[in-house]
Parts: C-alpha cells; structure tokens; sequence
C-alpha cells in the first residue's frame, strides 16, 4: 500500500479580501498541512488572481495564507492570473509589478526574475519548474490581462497556432522529466463544464504539447490544473477538438469567489467525462489536496473549506458522477 | 413631478521529499518586449464598465469597494453610484447575521438594477417608481 510523502494544497482564484472565502480557504489549507504527518514536506501552490485586480493592496490577501503556522511561504509558488498580469496605471487594470515585489519580500518560490513576456502589457516572464517528491511541477504563465488583453496563450504572443521556435516552447521542451511524472499549473483552463466563452481555445497548444502532439513525441503529464472559472472540477478532456487518453484537467478556481451556478450547454460534450465534480452551493468554497505517495502516484481531493475539518466535497448528481470527490492519478517513470 | 426617497425604496427591496535542497528551474528570459500596447479601454457602455469593475465580487463588501473604484475613477453617474455605496453600507451595518452570499454576477447585476430604480426616483414620478418597485418585488417572487 502507497504512502504519502507529500502533500501539495493547490488554490486559484484566491486572492480575495477579507470579506471573500479566502481566510476559511486559507484555514482549511493550514488544517490539512498540520494533519499531515511530515509538515515539513507540505507546499502551497497558488493559481493566481487578486481581487478586484493586483496591487500592493490586493497583495496582501495573500497574508492569510502565508502567516498561516502550518504554511511555510518558503514552500509557496504563485502563477499570474489575468488579475495579476497588467501594466498597472489605471484602478482596474493590475498591476503585476506588485506580484513580483510581495513574492520577493516573501521570500517565495514564486519566479521573479524572468523579464517580460511583453512589458508594455505586463505580462512577466515567471514559467519555471519545482520539484517535489519526484513530481515536477511546471508553472506557466497564461497570459491575459484583466480589462487589457481578453484571450490568454500559450505561448504568448500568439504565432499564429505555431509553437516552433517559440523560446517559451523550447524551455518547456527540456524541462519535462522523462514519462508523465509532470504536473502543469496555469491560470487558464482550455476547457470548462460550461463550455461556450469558458472554454479558452487559445490554450489548446498548450494541451497539444503535454500531450506530446506538436513535436511527435508522447504524453509529459496525466494532469494539468488550472483556475480562472469558478468552479471545481476534474474531467478527463472528451472535447469536440478530440479525446485526451491519461490526461485530467483540473479547474480549482473556487478559493476566494463567487461560485457560477448556471447548467452547462447540451453542446457541451466535455461533462460526459467527469472524474470529479464539484460545483456546490452558493456560499461555498475548497481548495485541491494532491497527495504524493512513494509510487509516485498522485491522490488528489477537492477538500471543502467550510471548516477546518478536511471533510471532501461531494460532487454535484447531475454530472452523473456521485460521492466524495476524490481521484487517483497515476504516473509513468517514462 | 413628485419624488420619494431612494433609500425608503431600497430598503423595502518547495522542494521536499528526499531531496536534500533546492531544485528549481526557470525558464529563459523571454525576447524584448512587443511593441506598445495602449492600455485605454473602447468607448463602451456605462453598464458594461461597471460590470468589468464589479464582476468578480463575491460579497456586498467586495461590491462596495469595486463600486467605489468605479467612482473614483469618474465613470459615468458616479455621483449616483456614490449614494448607491453609501446606502448599500448603511444597510450593511443594519445586517445581522444574514445569508448574503453571491453567485458570480449577482452584485453588478444587483447595483445596476438599484441604478435604474434610483433613476426612477430622480427622474421619474413616485406612481412609476412604486409601480416598477412592487412589479420587481413580484418578478423576484416569480423567479
């Protein structure tokens, strides 16, 4: 029987104020680390999003996380969200320089030092690597910009659908490890129960490339998670784009938000593929428990962060799929 | 023309595991910048202004700031958009305990209709503004 060896708490769109979900998200988050055997052996990945857009201010919500006993900032790694990236200048326009001076004074692991993507829209340069337990995890910046540039990329700028020759691209090329033994965290998720404006399909290279599609070689990840719809779900990808065999696709995008409620379009083939699915109720909030057990194995649980308990959410029955929501992802030494 | 009160109407409606340090790697520093984006939004409709303002909010509180960034920023009908703030605080700090929890789009949804009702009582009679305030009170029992 597998034993955990790690235990990752990931979240996005969760840098709401006070006001918002984020403190009871940020308490389960603590509870779950402190009930694990080997506190030292917990990280907080966070999916990106201030609200209402980053600033020094917005920031700051991310104190709830980091002052936390149980999280250790230095065990913490940030990816933008269209919050996050901007230019700044402007109320409603982020400010991602803000991003970049909290996770310095933090101390995080978050990427800092990469450039720019394209400065003049504040889109930085943050795609790097963290491994842990054997897993790598590989962070990527989706690009967009709240009230600046509407579709996200990747890469980013856009070349036309190509990926070749992209630097971005080459990176992420040596940067996977051999087999599937490659989780990918990004903001914007290429598809979504509610399918229709949900659905980014300028993150579709994106998934060609896991997939080993775009350069002929074979699958670098069984899982991709992203945030950005507000929402919880976990599906193995079953779009009209084509099937994905050992892929999940995570959307953990329900940390500090309001939820959406309305019913997913019959177009809408993808909910045919749930794993997991978790829409709850008005009000309510969690975050993603990946477990990292010795065989590499990964046990993921979408925790319900109405208390502190660490009880599972349980999936809406209308999906079809029923009971706590939880998964096992199994991953290729090569 | 007769006029009532906008507040009265309201109210009523890391690297661990076995590795020993750390292990990280980054990407490579990205070409020089594209060329210069203009930040400036298009001209575009008051409600769709403030929707991108307030989308996100996911309580009154939330609401209530991203209606004063609105404000500050001189969009249009701020000086109505102010009393709208300040009368959504004043009955805040009447809540007790209420279950006042959003879904995505409730609140911009919930201030424009307050902006249409308070154009009602500037602009219009008090028999239009109680006529239109009661139908949204049935409407809302409707739904």
């Amino acid at each position: 029987m597998a034993t955990a060896v790690a235990r990752v708490a990931f979240a996005a769109d969760s840098g709401g104020g006070g006001s918002s979900k984020a403190p009871k998200v940020a308490a389960a988050i603590n509870a779950a680390f402190g009930r694990f055997s080997i506190p030292a052996a917990t990280s907080l990945f966070i999916g990106g999003d201030e609200y209402s857009v980053c600033n020094a201010s917005t920031m700051k919500h991310y104190d709830k996380y980091l002052t936390q006993p149980h999280i250790n900032p230095a065990r913490c790694v940030m990816t933008p969200g269209n919050h996050t990236n901007g230019p700044g200048g402007k109320s409603n326009i982020p400010d991602v320089s803000a991003w970049l001076s909290y996770n310095q004074a933090r101390g995080t692991l978050s990427r800092t030092n990469g450039g720019w993507i394209t400065q003049s829209q504040g889109i930085p340069l943050t795609d790097q690597y963290v491994d842990v337990a054997g897993i790598r995890f590989i962070f990527l910046n989706s690009g967009a910009v709240e009230n600046v540039v509407d579709k996200p990329g990747w890469p980013v700028p856009h070349t036309g659908g190509a990926v070749a020759g992209n630097s971005r691209v080459a990176w992420l090329r040596s940067a996977w490890r051999p087999g599937t033994r490659n989780v990918v965290i990004t903001h914007h998720a290429r598809w979504s129960y509610y399918g229709g404006a949900h659905d980014n399909p300028t993150m579709q290279n994106l998934i060609d490339e896991i997939m080993g599609r775009n350069d002929g070689t074979k699958p670098h990840s069984s899982l991709i998670l992203q945030g950005h719809d507000h929402c919880m779900q976990l599906m193995h990808p079953q779009g009209a784009s084509g099937t994905y065999p050992g892929l999940v696709s995570g959307v953990i995008g329900l940390c500090s938000t309001a939820p959406t409620t309305h019913a997913a379009p019959a177009s809408n083939t993808s909910q045919k593929s749930w794993l997991q699915f978790a829409n709850i109720t008005v009000g309510g909030c969690g975050f993603l428990q990946i477990d990292i057990m010795d065989d590499f194995s990964l046990e993921l649980s979408i925790i319900d962060a109405s208390d502190t308990s660490g009880k599972l959410m349980t999936n809406t029955p209308s999906t079809g799929v029923t009971g706590a929501a939880t998964a096992t992802i199994r991953t290729l030494a090569s | 023309m007769r006029r009532r009160g906008f507040l009265g109407v309201l109210v009523s409606i890391p690297i661990v595991g076995t590795a020993a340090g750390r292990a990280f790697g980054d990407a490579p520093a990205a070409a020089a910048a594209a060329g210069g984006h203009e930040a400036a939004l298009a001209s575009e409709s008051m409600a769709a202004t403030l929707w991108r303002y307030m989308d996100h909010a996911s309580t009154w509180d939330e609401a209530v700031a991203d209606l004063r960034r609105y404000v500050a920023d001189g969009h249009a009908d701020a000086e109505m958009f102010a009393a709208i703030a300040d009368a959504i605080e004043r009955e805040l700090a009447t809540a007790d305990g209420e279950q006042l929890d959003g879904v995505l789009g409730f609140y911009p949804g919930a201030v424009l209709m307050l902006h249409g009702l308070r154009s009602l009582s500037d602009y219009g009679t008090t028999e239009i503004l109680d006529a239109q305030s009661a139908f949204v009170r049935r409407l809302m029992e409707a739904v």
